[in-house]
């Protein structure tokens, strides 16, 4: 019995090594500019961030523009990846950080813009078509105003500070702050009435900021 | 980026948990931009290529033309030189295949008042004369294929010109084109096209492809058992597994291998894996999907120049002597596509074989005339002697302005069969060269003849093979780009076989030259 565990640990430590070995051929051919070894990495890691760019677009195209242009700046800056950290995270960074600079071509984020966009959200069945519930999330996230979304999915979801969020759009920390709790409020609300999530047994006191 | 660390909200958390589920898979325009982008000289073979492969099309086929107009302009100066044939007996016999007598007849330039098709009484004239029986009218004549009649020329004497005439035979009255037939319907000749022959073709049997994975041992499992790693020898290829320690000893070793062994069994491991034995898809054989554009054009030769009956035998008849070389024709475009499917049976060699449709043919320039009849000389049954044809044309040979374009060409489809040879190769590219034969039969077809005095052409279907052979030579290159291999490089194609019957005594073969695409994955 104990030859037979200490088999399996010997196999699974050589397929764990053949994974990085895999990751880190897919880095080198990266490095040496091969076609293989980049698809593979776009095979590997362009779902899960197409979704991550869904987020933050307006529609399918504008996602799918996001992803090329983020995967761009990976294959460039592949060099500049130490290892530190899971490769998907770094990836996840530029991409996000594409998002939001395309984002910022087109729109700036203020209050009043938003504040207009918010009124007008029709919640409807038609909205949300069936879907499993990951994607019925992320579609109720597309329904906020961009502004909101924009922070909602930074904070919420990216995991940035307010005070990250305001550097990188070029707001104001409050702004953020405020924009942050109106955009999450709403969307527990649409939540909330799609069934999705139960509402809380305690309201959820959202202080306006002024 | 650096995540908070006061990310304990519930809401939070579900929102990040469902977030991160979601995927989306991209359209493939995401990939080419990003290829594109990446590898912007990969798009400059292809455009190098399809710019090389017009041009090579473009200049074959001016060439062609250009060597066929200088032939017409130095043809068609001057009288056509012919050939006389004593015939012997008065009377033509009934039987085609039965010599026939004829006279002789005038050259247009001597005697430019040809007779009608009707009569003709020479008088005065230092020849002698011929008079043609048994035509009837030509308005009354059916000239249907079933009800052609047979043109006899009776000489009360037959003679050869005196020395010192100035006559020279070399002329065909009834050919002048300026003697036209009485007007009156000309039933034409049937054109309708024989059904093409069907021929079965034998579908390519599927080759027992070797196993690798039946010299695995029953019961062994090469991708977890370290034992087997060790012992396992994989045959015919460029790797071996190194055995380190035989299989029976590793149980009492394992646990203290060497850190070089483990790293040998994690490499071995991976080989194994990675061998084709493993990746099932690997294939032997593999489908090829092509399209050639080509340059069509045909090369004649007139067999019966030899084999014509020698002054004092039984036939008579004027005819040019090579009227193969008379015929004034450009090249045209053609195509081929299809697929192949090859099988690697040894390291070098491929057995190809697969379907293509092929368009092939050329144009004839041509004279629009009126209603002319005309003569084909033709072999006998069993190549048995010799016959007349007779046909009604509306083409003629002469270098006028009103000029016609006629077209000869044929569709086949055929089953090339044959071998492919790769003299060197790297991961990525390979050089090639792969040869063929190729019976086809003929789907659709269109041919004009050159009649036997080399002045007309006439069209007849009933003359065509059904079935010939092309023979085709292709050097290539094929190298990998993305998700496909490409395969590129010329062609030469040659139908082996003559397009008409052996009846006809003149050989065509069908040539085309063109650029060969293909890809496979």
């Amino acid at each position: 019995m104990q030859h037979f565990s200490q088999k399996i640990v010997l196999l699974k430590g050589r397929v764990k090594q053949e994974n990085a070995m895999t990751e880190e051929t897919m880095l080198k051919g990266c490095l040496d500019n091969l076609a293989t070894a980049q698809e593979a990495l776009y095979n590997r890691f362009s779902p899960r961030m197409l979704g991550v760019c869904y987020r933050y677009a307006k529609n399918r195209e504008d996602a799918e523009d996001m992803l090329q242009e983020g995967f761009m700046k990976v294959y460039s800056q592949i060099s500049q990846y130490k290892g530190t950290g899971a490769l998907e995270g770094w990836i996840r960074k530029i991409i996000v950080h594409t998002c939001i600079n395309v984002l910022k071509k087109n729109k700036k984020f203020s209050d009043s813009v938003d504040l207009v966009h918010a009124t007008s959200i029709e919640i409807s069945e038609n909205n949300i078509p069936s879907m499993l519930q990951a994607k019925q999330v992320v579609e109720c996230i597309r329904l906020l105003p961009i502004g909101y979304r924009t922070v909602l999915n930074l904070y919420a979801i990216e995991g940035f500070t307010h005070k990250e969020i305001a550097a990188i759009l070029e707001i104001e920390e409050s702004t953020s702050r405020s924009q942050y709790t109106r955009a999450r409020g709403l969307l527990e609300e649409i939540l909330i009435k799609k069934k999705i999530i139960q509402k809380p047994k305690e309201r959820f006191q959202m202080a306006a900021y002024k | 980026m650096d995540r908070r660390f006061d990310m304990n909200d519930y809401f939070e958390q579900t929102l990040k948990e469902y977030a991160d589920q979601f995927r989306m898979i991209p359209s493939q325009r995401v990939w080419n931009g990003l290829y594109n982008n990446l590898h912007p000289g990969s798009r400059w073979p292809s455009i190098t290529v399809a710019i090389a492969f017009i041009m090579t099309i473009v200049t074959l086929g001016n060439m062609h033309n250009r060597a066929n107009i200088m032939r017409a302009e130095n043809t068609s100066s001057g009288p056509l030189p012919s050939q006389v044939i004593k015939a012997g007996g008065e009377d033509a016999p009934a039987d085609r295949t039965a010599p026939l007598s004829a006279g002789l007849i005038r050259d247009e330039k001597e005697q430019p008042h040809m007779p009608s098709v009707t009569s003709r009484t020479a008088a005065g004239r230092n020849v002698a004369p011929y008079r043609i029986a048994s035509l009837e009218a030509p308005s009354k004549t059916d000239f249907s294929e079933e009800k052609r009649t047979t043109v006899d020329l009776t000489l009360p004497a037959l003679s050869a010109p005196a020395p010192n005439s100035s006559v020279s035979p070399t002329a065909i009255a009834l050919h002048s084109p300026e003697t036209v037939l009485p007007e009156g319907e000309y039933k034409p000749l049937s054109n309708n096209l024989q059904q093409a022959e069907t021929i079965s073709f034998a579908e390519p049997q599927e080759k027992n492809i070797p196993d690798p994975e039946k010299n695995i041992p029953d019961g062994a499992d090469p991708e977890n058992d370290p034992a087997y790693l060790f012992s396992y020898t994989i045959k015919n290829t460029s790797y071996s597994i190194v055995p380190s320690l035989p299989a029976s000893s590793l149980s009492a070793h394992e646990n203290s291998y060497p850190a070089a062994l483990h790293a040998q069994a994690t490499e071995n491991k991976s080989s194994v894996k990675n061998h084709p034995a493993h990746t099932k898809k690997k294939r032997r054989a593999q489908l090829v999907y092509f399209a050639t554009a080509t340059v069509s054009s045909a090369t004649f030769r007139d067999e019966a120049a030899k084999e014509m009956p020698q002054p004092g035998s039984s036939m008579l008849m004027s005819r040019s002597s090579r009227p193969a070389s008379d015929i004034i024709f450009n090249a045209r475009l053609g195509f081929e596509a299809g697929g192949h499917i090859e099988y690697k049976f040894a390291r070098n060699l491929k057995f190809i074989t697969g379907l293509s449709l092929s368009y092939m043919g050329y144009n004839i320039m041509a004279t629009a005339i009126h209603p002319t009849s005309t003569s084909v000389l033709l072999k006998g049954e069993n190549q048995q002697g010799y016959y007349i044809e007779d046909y009604v044309t509306r083409y003629s040979n002469n270098k006028f302005d009103n000029r016609s374009r006629l077209s000869n060409y044929s569709l086949q489809l055929g089953l090339p069969v044959g071998l492919e040879y790769t003299f060197w190769q790297n991961n990525n590219t390979q050089l090639s060269v792969q040869s063929t034969l190729q019976p086809f039969t003929l789907l659709k077809s269109n041919a004009y003849l050159i009649s036997s005095d080399g002045r007309y052409y006439v069209q007849d279907p009933s003359l065509q093979r059904k079935i010939n052979i092309t023979s085709t030579l292709e050097p290539f290159i094929s190298f990998a780009a993305s998700r496909f291999k490409w395969h590129i490089g010329p062609q030469i194609r040659y139908n082996l076989l003559s397009t008409y019957k052996k009846n006809y005594s003149i050989t065509e073969h069908l040539i085309d030259y063109g650029i060969k695409i293909g890809i496979s994955k």
